[in-house]
């Protein structure tokens, strides 16, 4: 626990007398913890790109299922949904978009709103929407089919 | 990082040439917003379906209107737009065309693609 303490307030030069122990300047602590200057690491970059890649699949599904309901009546459209595995898509589908542009939102608000206060509140308010949408999608499918 | 004085900055969108790459940078953007009003109104969807068919009726005469038909289209513009520029990007993260020939080529190819989807669908629905 000391010695963490002492690797991240030391020189990489000092710990074995003037040679670099590493390739770069980080110290040991900061290539344990594995973050970047942006303090949080590589997460949200790589979940926007798995959620896109989902999206490949589950925005096909989506306009091809548009596509058979197009023209039905209420009561067709309303019992194709009460299939459990459009709803499933359905519901996968929105979740998904809501997270990925939740993801895409929270990078533009870093981009644009300087103020710290109203910056933490946007993004307060993305990620609220962000997960209030797929739940309130989920409702709507479940008083569907049921 | 807060000022106290609001600075000039030094002009860049009257100054900077419009290229294919910049443009579509900023459009994948905007399409990425402007797709999440889109999200909203499928989900408004989903609910009016929920509800009862009055709902759902009200919704689709709304649909069926001249801003319902141009809400949509923009909506089928911004989302071929965003799914094609989408691939783009991702062939970009894993190391495939960035050079500028094939960027130019798959930016126009982007674009194209956008439109054509976007009429092709429109015109079946």
């Amino acid at each position: 626990m000391v010695g963490s303490y002492i690797l991240l307030f030391s020189n990489p030069t000092n710990l074995d007398g003037g040679v670099m122990k590493n390739q770069n300047m980080r110290t040991g602590l900061a290539q344990a913890k594995g973050l970047g200057s942006a303090k949080e690491g590589v997460h949200h970059w790589l979940m926007q790109r798995l959620s896109a890649v989902f999206l490949l699949f589950l925005i096909t599904w989506l306009i091809y299922t548009m596509f058979l309901l197009k023209g039905k009546t209420y009561h067709e459209i309303h019992h194709c949904m009460q299939n459990p595995f459009n709803a499933a898509g359905m519901f996968l589908s929105i979740a998904t978009m809501s997270y990925h542009a939740m993801l895409g939102v929270q990078v533009v608000i870093e981009d644009y709103v300087h103020h710290f206060g109203w910056r933490t509140f946007s993004l307060i308010v993305v990620k609220f929407i962000g997960y209030a949408l797929p739940a309130l999608s989920l409702f709507f499918l479940i008083k569907i089919m049921g | 990082m807060p000022s106290s004085k609001k600075r000039p900055l030094s002009p860049h969108l009257q100054v900077y040439r419009w290229q294919i790459t910049n443009t579509l940078s900023i459009f994948h953007r905007l399409t990425g917003i402007g797709l999440c009003f889109s999200l909203v109104f499928l989900v408004a969807w989903l609910g009016c379906l929920a509800l009862s068919i009055d709902a759902y009726n009200g919704f689709m005469s709304l649909f069926h209107s001249f801003v319902g038909q141009f809400i949509f289209i923009m909506s089928l513009l911004g989302l071929y737009y965003h799914l094609a520029n989408g691939i783009r990007h991702l062939a970009w993260d894993a190391g495939y065309g960035f050079s500028l020939k094939v960027t130019t080529i798959t930016g126009w190819l982007v674009v194209i693609f956008s439109f054509l989807a976007t009429l092709l669908t429109w015109m079946a629905v």
